[in-house]
């Protein structure tokens, strides 16, 4: 059943937002096409166009990616709504399948479609930098240019890392980290949308219905501040961090460890705020479920 | 009058004073509902007033009553969607869950599937998660009604909404059928069509609860009416015991709901 579930959670986010992912997808073949342009052809003049047009599709995809976090947002949120609370949650009440299901169901769903959105957007202008890049440095530098490229990058990870003021890590180490740092975002992205499906149920129950839709909002941040308070506090009673070398992580409660790490040019990041997030998320998940399966009412 | 159409004498019964007390009689007969000091309201506006019945199993049930009686409200509780009232519902000995979900074909009085579906769509839902569902006779019935398999909900009239909706809940064999106004949103030619549809596909000894306004074109149907009005259940009782009275249901409708059936 939870299969089924989620098959159809998934049809009913997709079919809000594939327009624009159909979009980005058309965009995505012009700015192939517009590679195999010998823009040099028309001397300075088709250098300077080819660069602007494709500086300007780039930023329109970029938008269009940017419009897509919206869309997804807003497709999660009305989904969720209409599916469960409103005429549709006639039908989705009456299955006979646990709200723990269902819940998990939309959960899986919804946090699909914002995580997509968010790393379609992140490729977009991490593509968008690079496309722009390449046409510049492939004017002036010809094959040279990837490595050009990579220098770029390498120089940017320098500058940042000077700016926070920590000895730059070797490449593997930077990568890894930025791994864990995406798999955080995406934790707390979906511990996000939990929230979200927290308010919606919450203000489908007595006596918190009263509020309406602004009930929602407060509901939502509510459950934000007591999720990130909890974090927060635990964060600062106990720290755990991953030490990442360029063979292999390790833990550590020391902070004076974790200094040290970084002036080694090692990576270190701080994992407690993550679990604690995720432990917040059961019990949310676990509230949001009672409250569908006992309080929450369809109009 | 009101209280010699008590058939199960439920009326007014007080949990509290008699805890679960049957009588020896009633615990031989299976109910399908069995309902006891139900009580709901909407923001202070008691629309369901310490009401207690029981239904018997294999009736075919009359939920009649004026606007806002509760008749709604009734059958939402019933079907699992409404969780905020007091009292003790069961459907066959069991409270409200996923084992009376199992069993319970609800059809309510709006139109629940989501506009993008098409009626294979509908029918594909239904056989996911319903395993009562008869996908073939499904079929059959859409040729039947001329709904196109391939047609989107959003495309379709509100009637074909409502002809696509009872035909997946007819298609079920189902313990029991809550049909809340099935004839509600259809022309009064289709009306018996769409009563023709319910009288002969509903599963042998099932117990069907059929909301409507239209006493006159239904009454012949039923086997069992309970009215409500003002918060209350004002009739609960057998067609037979109904019909003693030299009365029709329709008129005994009109005198007992009164004033409300005046404002209607």
């Amino acid at each position: 059943m939870l299969g089924k579930l989620i098959k159809n959670a998934f049809k009913a986010n997709a079919s809000t937002v594939y327009n624009v992912y159909i979009a980005m997808g058309i965009m995505g073949v012009v700015m192939l096409v517009l590679l195999f342009i010998d823009w040099t052809k028309w001397g300075d003049t088709g250098v300077g166009l080819g660069l602007a047009i494709k500086a300007l599709i780039s930023f329109v995809l970029c938008l269009t990616a940017g419009i897509s976090v919206i869309m997804t947002f807003m497709s999660v949120i009305s989904e969720f709504r209409r599916n469960m609370f409103e005429k549709e949650g006639h039908l989705t009440l009456s299955l006979p399948v646990r709200s723990s299901s269902l819940l998990l169901a939309k959960w899986v769903s919804g946090s699909f479609w914002v995580l997509l959105s968010y790393f379609v957007l992140c490729l977009c202008a991490l593509g968008s930098f690079l496309y722009v890049a390449r046409h510049s440095l492939a004017v002036v530098q010809g094959n040279e240019m990837y490595n050009s490229i990579y220098n770029l990058v390498i120089e940017m990870i320098d500058q940042f890392c000077e700016a926070a003021g920590v000895v730059t890590p070797p490449l593997s180490v930077f990568l890894n980290l930025a791994g864990l740092y995406a798999f955080s975002g995406a934790v707390k992205g979906c511990v996000f949308v939990l929230l979200v499906y927290f308010a919606l149920t919450l203000s489908h129950c007595r006596p918190f219905h009263k509020l309406g839709k602004a009930g929602e909002v407060i509901y939502f941040f509510g459950g934000a501040f007591v999720v990130t308070t909890f974090a927060s506090l635990v964060t600062k009673l106990v720290k755990i961090y991953i030490v990442i070398s360029e063979t292999n992580f390790t833990f550590t409660l020391s902070e004076k460890e974790v200094e040290a790490a970084w002036n080694l040019g090692f990576g270190a990041f701080s994992i407690t705020n993550l679990y604690c997030t995720a432990i917040c998320a059961v019990f949310v998940f676990l509230i949001t479920a009672f409250l569908i399966d006992r309080k929450a009412n369809a109009n | 009058m009101e209280n010699n159409l008590y058939e199960n004498g439920a009326e007014g019964v007080n949990e509290a004073a008699a805890p679960e007390t049957v009588s020896q009689e009633e615990s031989k007969q299976e109910f399908a509902f069995k309902v006891r000091n139900l009580t709901k309201d909407y923001d202070g506006h008691i629309v369901l007033n310490n009401i207690s019945f029981d239904i018997p199993k294999g009736k075919i049930v009359g939920l009649l009553g004026p606007n806002g009686c509760g008749k709604t409200t009734l059958i939402k509780i019933l079907a699992g969607l409404i969780h905020d009232y007091s009292g003790m519902v069961k459907i066959d000995g069991r409270a409200i869950g996923i084992h009376t979900k199992a069993r319970v074909a609800y059809l309510p009085d709006c139109t629940y599937f989501p506009d993008r579906f098409r009626t294979i769509d509908c029918i594909n839902y239904f056989n996911d998660f319903f395993a009562d569902f008869d996908k073939v006779k499904a079929i059959e019935f859409a040729a039947r009604f001329g709904l196109d398999l391939n047609q989107r909900v959003r495309a379709m009239s509100k009637g074909m909404q409502e002809k696509l909706q009872l035909l997946v809940v007819m298609s079920r064999a189902a313990d029991i059928y809550i049909l809340d106004e099935p004839l509600g949103g259809v022309d009064p030619a289709a009306r018996s069509v769409i009563l023709d549809i319910i009288m002969n596909n509903y599963k042998e000894n099932a117990t069907i609860v059929l909301s409507t306004h239209l006493v006159n074109d239904l009454e012949h149907s039923f086997d069992h009416v309970l009215m409500l009005g003002k918060g209350s259940v004002l009739v609960n009782t057998g067609i037979d015991t109904l019909r003693s009275t030299g009365k029709s249901v329709e008129e005994i409708f009109k005198e007992v709901i009164g004033d409300a059936w005046e404002v209607d």
